[in-house]
């Protein structure tokens, strides 16, 4: 958690500040293992347009006149996958777009095949958006398969110093400080400094 | 998809409202019911959580890249800057292995999950060895 999401979220922050006062789009999704019965490929992405849509004045006809035909159906109907990334494809080609993706690995495979594919699609027609994806290294061939020739891999690890900041941190936000004692703080921080000089 | 207006700067101006621009400007009914239509998941506040939860200065330095393990055919170059469409950041290979069979940690572990009246401490979870 401390490498991934902290480091995604550190990634979207600064790109906002890079982009002040740029009509740039930057969007973000974090998945959550517990969360991935809501978080499908369709959802997912739906959310990105959602975050793009809301950054502009108006909404595009495009994306309005399909609001409009679903309400025809009864109940309604939500976006398929294909529109989503017909619409993504039709913003992103026309502005620079960011998007930062955390934890893909925690994206249930099935889903995580059709994110990458529609990516894969998005890229295609709007080569100028970029996207920055964290994840466990398994997924890094699913990656290089499905998105070839497009991408490239980063090693990034936490230094001693954040791991030992973020500790002390933590530790001092603990509710039961009774449960601690100097003698275990202490080995925790021996055993994390080891482990960071791995 | 013609003729609509974009001002993403006034999306990311403001930090501390990066993405929350449900709460910056004032919809119509029918446009919050669009974007709700377009995703019922809500990024937004899920950045703003992570955000909030982050330790001033810890992670800096994981947002320069040690290495790319990759070059990539179509990828760019800017000077001596490589630009690709698609980066993917992940942890030093096998650091998660190593942190689960590190017998020091995992004993530790043990020690501190098992003790009846304590919180589990889950100091180094394999997210952690990302």
């Amino acid at each position: 958690m401390l490498i991934s999401r902290d480091t995604s979220s550190l990634v979207v922050d600064r790109l906002c500040d890079q982009a002040r006062g740029q009509n740039v789009a930057i969007t973000c999704f974090y998945f959550d293992f517990a969360a991935r019965k809501e978080q499908s490929a369709t959802s997912m992405l739906g959310s990105l347009l959602k975050q793009m849509v809301s950054g502009m004045e108006r909404v595009p006809d495009e994306i309005s006149r399909a609001f409009q035909e679903q309400k025809k159906a009864i109940g309604g109907c939500g976006p398929q996958l294909a529109d989503i990334v017909k619409m993504l494809q039709a913003i992103t080609s026309s502005h620079p777009t960011f998007i930062c993706i955390d934890a893909l690995d925690e994206c249930v495979g099935v889903q995580r095949f059709k994110v990458l594919d529609s990516l894969n699609q998005i890229l295609e027609k709007s080569p100028g958006t970029r996207i920055f994806v964290t994840g466990r290294p398994h997924i890094r061939p699913e990656i290089e398969k499905r998105l070839a020739r497009r991408a490239i891999s980063l090693s990034v690890s936490p230094s001693k110093g954040d791991i030992t900041t973020y500790l002390h941190a933590r530790l001092g936000e603990d509710e039961t400080p009774d449960a601690m004692d100097e003698s275990l703080e202490a080995d925790i921080l021996e055993i994390s400094e080891n482990i960071s000089e791995m | 998809m013609s003729q609509h207006t974009v001002n993403y700067s006034n999306t990311c101006s403001n930090n501390a409202n990066s993405f929350n621009v449900w709460n910056n400007c004032t919809f119509t009914d029918d446009r919050s019911q669009l974007l709700a239509w377009l995703s019922p998941l809500e990024p937004s506040l899920r950045h703003r959580d992570v955000r909030e939860r982050r330790i001033n200065n810890v992670g800096n330095g994981s947002c320069k890249p040690r290495n790319s393990e990759d070059g990539a055919a179509g990828v760019g170059k800017v000077g001596a800057e490589v630009i690709a469409p698609l980066y993917f950041a992940t942890g030093i290979r096998g650091s998660v292995k190593h942190l689960s069979g590190n017998k020091e940690y995992s004993s530790k572990r043990e020690e501190v999950s098992t003790c009846a009246n304590k919180p589990r401490y889950q100091f180094a979870s394999s997210r952690q060895a990302m």
